[in-house]
């Protein structure tokens, strides 16, 4: 259970695809997931093909293949494979295939757009970050354009550049982790609920007393037993002190948490 | 008592998320749960604001709001509802409703309208 939470946690936090989904409809989507290990070289999916699945790698790495098995990015965790034919129906504009083995879940079409019936905000939250997925993409798109036309004016050599660029672009990205989501102690816990309460007298500019405090944790432990993550309280508390005036109290954080998933795309 | 926040709200559960709103930003709040129970503490006390709803039990907010204002009461008042016909709001705007909010509020909406209201006063 803690561990659903925490990758829950980690997927709203990370993969722009799931930015403004509430715990509950997280925890709903992972329910439709199919958690998979598969050996390195295996082909997850082939270009052309029809885009009736999704993946999220949780470890390992991915090879994506372009026209003659040219390598045109390996990812790494945590990150979705295949969301733009799977929203758009589209077929596989790339074939995809472990570079070595591989921990992934897997959605099914059929199921995702079951779960959006279910939960009506979330086909608008899905639209609406591919839409912003879609938006980076062009502006990477144009940078590299500008780039190229840079170096091909300056007389470089494009190829050598690119490959030097990919390069630099993988090592920026996150190591995969070994071990998967790290499990806390309770004294990490403690810890982290503590942080999270100073940050937010220190936001509000309040000192509670005792009895205030005591109160405020057990506010906390409300929320944390709902399914929010630290990092969505956190949220919610900088959400609350930007949005609600004159807020002295953490319950209110705990109030408008809702709010603050609702409008988290707008900040 | 200066700041005194009346919440006057026959909805258990409402009540004690507006009464949790306003002690939450810093005032004090008196609640009850019917008009009647509203004007007697509107006569003893001195209250900054009401936050009123509408249909409740035997007298309604509309009713309780006229019946003030005739008496000469101008507190300012914010209608907190999911009950608001064209006829209410007809009261509602005869006698000067500072804001009106329908339910299911919102905690950041209510906290707004009553800041804007107690700064204003």
């Amino acid at each position: 259970m803690a561990k659903t939470e925490r990758l829950a946690g980690r997927l709203v936090q990370k993969v722009p695809l799931f930015f403004g989904f509430k715990p509950v409809e997280m925890k709903a989507f992972l329910d439709i997931c199919k958690l998979s290990t598969s050996a390195k070289g295996e082909v997850l999916c082939e270009n052309n093909t029809s885009s009736n699945r999704l993946f999220i790698l949780l470890d390992g790495s991915l090879d994506i293949l372009g026209p003659g098995e040219t390598v045109l990015a390996t990812v790494t965790p945590i990150t979705t494979v295949g969301e733009m034919g799977f929203i758009s129906r589209k077929p596989r504009s790339a074939t995809v295939q472990t570079h070595n083995a591989s921990r992934l879940l897997k959605v099914d079409y059929h199921e995702f757009e079951a779960l959006m019936e279910r939960y009506v905000d979330l086909r608008a939250k899905v639209y609406r970050n591919m839409v912003r997925i879609l938006s980076d993409k062009l502006v990477d798109a144009n940078d590299r354009v500008i780039h190229y036309r840079k170096l091909y004016e300056s007389g470089a050599a494009p190829q050598q550049r690119e490959t030097e660029d990919m390069e630099v672009a993988l090592e920026e990205q996150p190591v995969p982790s070994e071990k998967g989501p790290e499990k806390r102690s309770e004294e990490d816990e403690e810890t982290r609920l503590e942080e999270s309460l100073q940050l937010f007298y220190e936001l509000a500019k309040v000192e509670g007393d005792e009895a205030q405090k005591t109160a405020d944790r057990e506010s906390y432990l409300d929320l944390r037993k709902n399914g929010y993550t630290d990092a969505d309280i956190e949220y919610a508390i900088k959400w609350a002190v930007r949005n609600i005036p004159s807020i002295k109290r953490f319950s209110l954080v705990r109030l408008s948490i809702d709010e603050a998933f609702e409008n988290k795309w707008d900040l | 008592m200066a700041n005194l926040i009346l919440i006057v709200e026959n909805d258990q559960d409402f009540r004690q998320m507006l009464q949790e709103i306003v002690e939450g930003i810093g005032f004090t709040a008196v609640t009850v749960d019917r008009a009647t129970e509203a004007l007697k503490i509107i006569k003893d006390q001195i209250i900054s604001l009401i936050l009123l709803d509408i249909k409740m039990p035997k007298v309604h907010g509309d009713d309780f709001l006229r019946f003030i204002r005739k008496q000469g009461k101008r507190i300012p008042v914010v209608v907190i509802s999911g009950y608001l016909t064209p006829e209410v709001l007809e009261v509602l705007r005869e006698n000067g409703v500072s804001q009106v909010i329908v339910k299911p509020f919102k905690v950041q909406r209510v906290a707004q309208a009553v800041i804007q209201v107690m700064e204003g006063a």
